[in-house]
This record gives structure tokens, sequence and C-alpha cells, in this order.
């Protein structure tokens, strides 16, 4: 199977390339300059794996949440990309991806993923990592202030299990979302997500045939209310 | 050449193919009109939002319309700037990113070049060298065309644009956003003898323009006058006129300083009947000829952003790989075309 997967939903940018067995990538802290390294990306991985596009089965992408502006910047690569060899289009979240990374690199089955949405509000969702060790969603991905973010992590607590918290919205927020007596520990490092995991879960969902047509990809941005309440 | 343009750069997504032998083959625009008109002006988020829903749908229906393969596109052309930068954004990566995926060329376009160019997309297209002013809500421009791709802006408004100044003063009356069109269409009930408005700057010399000193006289009239439909009609017609007289004084002042015959209007105000009278007169007393496009290229478009990507395109010039576009631009900035032989 061959995949190309993108992100550029939040401070990094980051390009992977699925070739049956062998898997690319590059990954680059870009903040707001994705629309610079994101092509140049895709063809330097084109390049080191021998493959044009045309032989792609599917591109993956992560829809949101995010900046709002970089989730269109993935959207319209991943479109024309797709569009222009009639391939299907994998949408997928960039928390589940970020939650992917923490189970890749910090072994995590538990987690919080939490990206920094401005405003003083966390874009965020909960995931377990399954015996396929894929993370799957346990709540639907929202929009919160840090406060409301808490109640529902202590809701959470009697699980008596461990949870661990990554990303920006912890960066940012991580006293006050860790406030309650939780089992949770919670990262303060950078912390993004990135294009590799969004292979194996890209995977998963072309082989359930969860695809959609280029033109039908859906932000998910979360944020909804972006008119000035005085204009309204 | 085949080229295939997308205009983003505001409220309106407007996809279009030009081919350099048969000249425009398909043309179609999404109006975010309605959208925007709930909150009085445009709302940038907004915007982007219906430009990344509705372009790339736009661009299957153009090239269905033109009975083309996206195989048979020989280059793409986006709006690069300047513009709203996250809608700017949208064409710009779509454009971009589908040019590198289908291995043709890509070039990010001039938006006020593609409007002083559109009346090239008429029977009747003007020859070089030609004075072109521009006017639309975010701009008023005076430039001297010397030959395609060598502009000097030689005047431009110092506060407000042209159609701005229409769409505050209609919104004053209580007219619908865009007001600029509703506005003239009310002139037509008013008595212009009511009213009279300041024509701001006409007394310096230069061809710089200013419309906020004649907002404010409009306010301030507003403010006295019980607003019944009449008076409203009657402060239309006093403002259209005095906008009109500008336009018309300082092309008349840039005619005589330039020597040019030829006189091209373009942008959304450029579709206001008063003005084109005014300006036609004014060009037949010079013994000069007045050009502009059609209605619907008046206005924001894909087709001046197909022909002049193609223009470009054909001789030679290309982006690289990184995804570019800018909120701010001048036209003086653009770079006079060298041509290869």
């Amino acid at each position: 199977m061959k995949l190309l997967s993108l992100d550029t939903t939040t401070d990094a940018c980051s390009v992977a390339l699925m070739q049956d067995d062998a898997l690319w990538s590059r990954y680059e802290l870009a903040k707001m300059q994705q629309a610079r390294f994101i092509l140049p990306f895709i063809q330097t991985l084109l390049r080191d794996a021998n493959m044009a596009l045309r032989d792609l089965d599917a591109v993956a992408v992560t829809h949101g949440p995010g900046s709002l502006t970089g989730i269109r910047i993935g959207i319209g690569v991943a479109q024309a990309i797709a569009f222009a060899h009639d391939l299907p289009v994998i949408p997928i979240s960039s928390l589940a991806v970020l939650a992917q990374r923490a189970f890749r690199e910090k072994g995590a089955k538990n987690i919080v993923a939490a990206i920094d949405a401005r405003m003083g509000q966390v874009y965020w969702g909960m995931y377990q990592t399954g015996v396929d060790n894929l993370v799957h969603a346990c709540c639907e991905d929202a929009l919160a202030d840090p406060e409301d973010v808490k109640d529902q992590l202590q809701a959470y607590a009697s699980l008596q299990a461990q949870w661990i918290g990554v990303g920006s919205g912890w960066q940012m927020y991580g006293d006050q979302l860790n406030a309650g007596k939780l089992l949770m520990t919670h990262q303060c490092d950078e912390f993004y997500p990135h294009a590799f995991d969004l292979l194996p879960l890209a995977k998963q969902r072309f082989l359930s045939g969860e695809v959609v047509a280029a033109t039908h990809i859906e932000p998910l941005y979360l944020r909804n209310q972006v008119v000035d309440s005085s204009r309204r | 050449m085949r080229v295939l343009g997308i205009e983003t750069s505001c409220d309106e997504t407007g996809i279009a193919v030009y081919d350099s032998e048969k000249g425009l083959i398909a043309n179609e625009l999404f109006s975010q009109i309605p959208i925007h008109a709930q909150y009085g002006g445009v709302v940038p988020e907004l915007a982007s939002r219906d430009h990344i829903r509705i372009a790339l749908p736009l661009i299957e229906k153009a090239l269905q319309q033109a009975h083309l393969s996206k195989q048979q596109i020989d280059g793409i052309a986006y709006t690069a700037g300047p513009g709203l930068i996250g809608a700017l954004l949208v064409g710009a990566t779509i454009g971009r990113s589908l040019g590198f995926a289908l291995d043709v060329p890509t070039l990010g376009v001039h938006h006020m070049e593609a409007h002083l160019l559109a009346p090239m997309l008429e029977n009747n297209p003007p020859s070089y060298p030609f004075l072109a002013l521009i006017v639309s809500g975010g701009h008023t421009l005076l430039i001297r065309v010397s030959s395609f791709g060598d502009y000097d802006v030689l005047g431009e408004s110092l506060d407000d644009a042209a159609g701005e100044a229409f769409d505050k003063t209609a919104h004053l009356l209580g007219l619908s956003y865009p007001g600029g069109p509703a506005l003239a269409k009310l002139a037509e009930k008013g008595n212009e003898k009511r009213f009279h408005f300041p024509r701001p700057m006409l007394k310096r010399p230069g061809l710089d323009f200013s419309f906020s000193g004649l907002k404010t006289a409009v306010v301030n009239v507003a403010k006295k006058t019980t607003l019944d439909e009449q008076t409203k009609a009657n402060i239309a017609i006093a403002f259209q006129e005095a906008v009109v007289d500008l336009l018309t004084i300082k092309c008349q002042r840039a005619i005589k300083q330039t020597g040019l015959r030829r006189l091209v209007i373009a942008g959304g105000v450029s579709a206001n009947l008063r003005l084109r009278e005014k300006l036609k007169q004014l060009m037949h007393q010079l013994e000069g000829e007045l050009f502009y496009p059609r209605l619907e290229f008046c206005t924001d478009n894909g087709a001046m952003i197909a022909y002049t990507g193609c223009q470009r395109l054909m001789r030679g010039e290309k982006d690289d790989l990184e995804i570019k576009a800018r909120a701010r631009w001048s036209l003086n900035e653009l770079s006079t075309v060298v041509i290869h032989t």
C-alpha cells in the first residue's frame, strides 16, 4: 500500500510516505511557514522513495483541529494532489495523530491530547491505545476552556488508569488542566502532531473503506464562533 | 496555452480557463455576498471557509464546461495578492499544489494587474499604451500602462477606496451590503440640486484621491435631516455626483499630463453607469476612447486571472515550489517583463 500523509495544523510541518513496508518522513518546526515547506517536503520524499504521485493509493491529511489557516493549507494540498490523480482522501483528527505519536514515542496507552486554541481555550480529545496499537477516541474532540476540561477529566478519574497529557494545550495550560487529584502526568515539552503517525491510522481507515473524495473533505475547525459579536 | 485561473482574494470564488488561441473557454463564479451581507461587510474567516469548500468543485465544473480533462491544462494562475491573506492562501495553496501534482507551471498573479487587463477579454481590446483607472472596494488607482507588465502608479487614494465610500454611504442610508449598486439605483430617483457635497483634494495638484472627507460630509447631512425615502435618494445622487466628478477630473488631469488618449476603467465601481457616462463624454471631448470590461468582469472573477497568468506563463515566468501570497503588494513592485526571444 502506498500512502502520502501530511500535517500543517500546528506549529510544525510534516509529511510522510508509506511504500508498502518502507516509511519516509520529514518534520520541521515551521510556525506560520507551512505553506513554504510543504511542497518541497513532498517532492523530497517522493525522490527518496523513487516514487511518483500517480503511484499512490490515497492521501491522508489532518483536517483539524488547530490553526485555521494551517487546516486549510493541509486540506488544499491534499485536495489538489488527490484531484489531480483521482485518489481518495483520508481525513484524520490532529488530536488522534498527536495521541498516536505519544503512543509511539512514550508508550502511552491513555492519552489526553490538547492543542492550544488561543483565546484562552484548548482543542482536546481523549484517546486509548487498542490491541491493534492504534489510538481510539473515547469521546468527540472538542473546543473548551481549560477549567471545563479539568472537570471532565475529574469525572474520568474513577477509571483508575494512568493517563498522560500531551500537546501544546498542556504546555500552555498544564497546571489548570491537571488541577484535580488525577492519576495524571503531563508533558510540558514541545509536542506536535507528526505526519508519520498519520500513516498507521490512515492505513486502517483505508482498509475499512473510510475514505472521501477530494471535493468532500470536511475541515474539523471545532471553533465556529468566528464573527466578532458586535457585528451580529 | 490553456491556463486555469483561480481567484480567491476576497469574497468571490472565481474559476476560469483561458486558451491563448481560443480565448476564454470556461468561467465560473461563486459569490459569497449573501453570507457577508448579514454582517454588513466581509468576515475574513468565513470567506476563507467558503473558498476552501467551493474552489475545487468549481474547478471541476469549469473543466467540464470547457470539455477538458485536467491533463489538458498547460498552466495554472492564481491571485497571489493583494487581498485578504487567509482567502488568498486558499487559492494559492490549491493552485500551486495542483500545478505540482499535474506537473505544469503555475504563477501567482497580481490582482490589480488582472483588473486593469480585464478589457483585453473583450472583442475590441485597447492597444498599449493606455491610462487605467481601477476603482473597487479596496482600491482607487490611476495607472500609466506603457506596455504589458510596465505599470506606473500615478495616483491612489490616501484613505478610503471609492467603492468603500460607496458601501459606507449606502450603509448609512440603510441599504444592505454591498451598497454600491443599491446606492446607484436609489440615486436614479434623487434630485441632484438638493444637496452638494465637497470634492476633496480637487484644488490640490497631483493625482491622488481622498474620499473620507466626503463620507464625513454625508454623515453630517444625514444627522441633520429626516431620512425619508426622497431625502435618501437626494443624498445618494449628490454623493454619486461628487465621486464621479472627482474621478472624472483626476482622469482628465492624468490624460493631460501623460498625453495618453485611451482610458481603461476596471474594478467594481467601473460598473457604475453614471461614471461610464461621464468618462465617455470626457473621452469624446478629448477625441480619445474609453474601454471597460463587461459587467461580470468589472467585479472579481477568475477570467482576468487566467488571462493575466496566461500572458506571463507564455513569457516563461513561473513559481518555485513555495506557496506564497501577499496581503499588500504595490503594482509598482511588479517587475517589468523581460521578453526572451
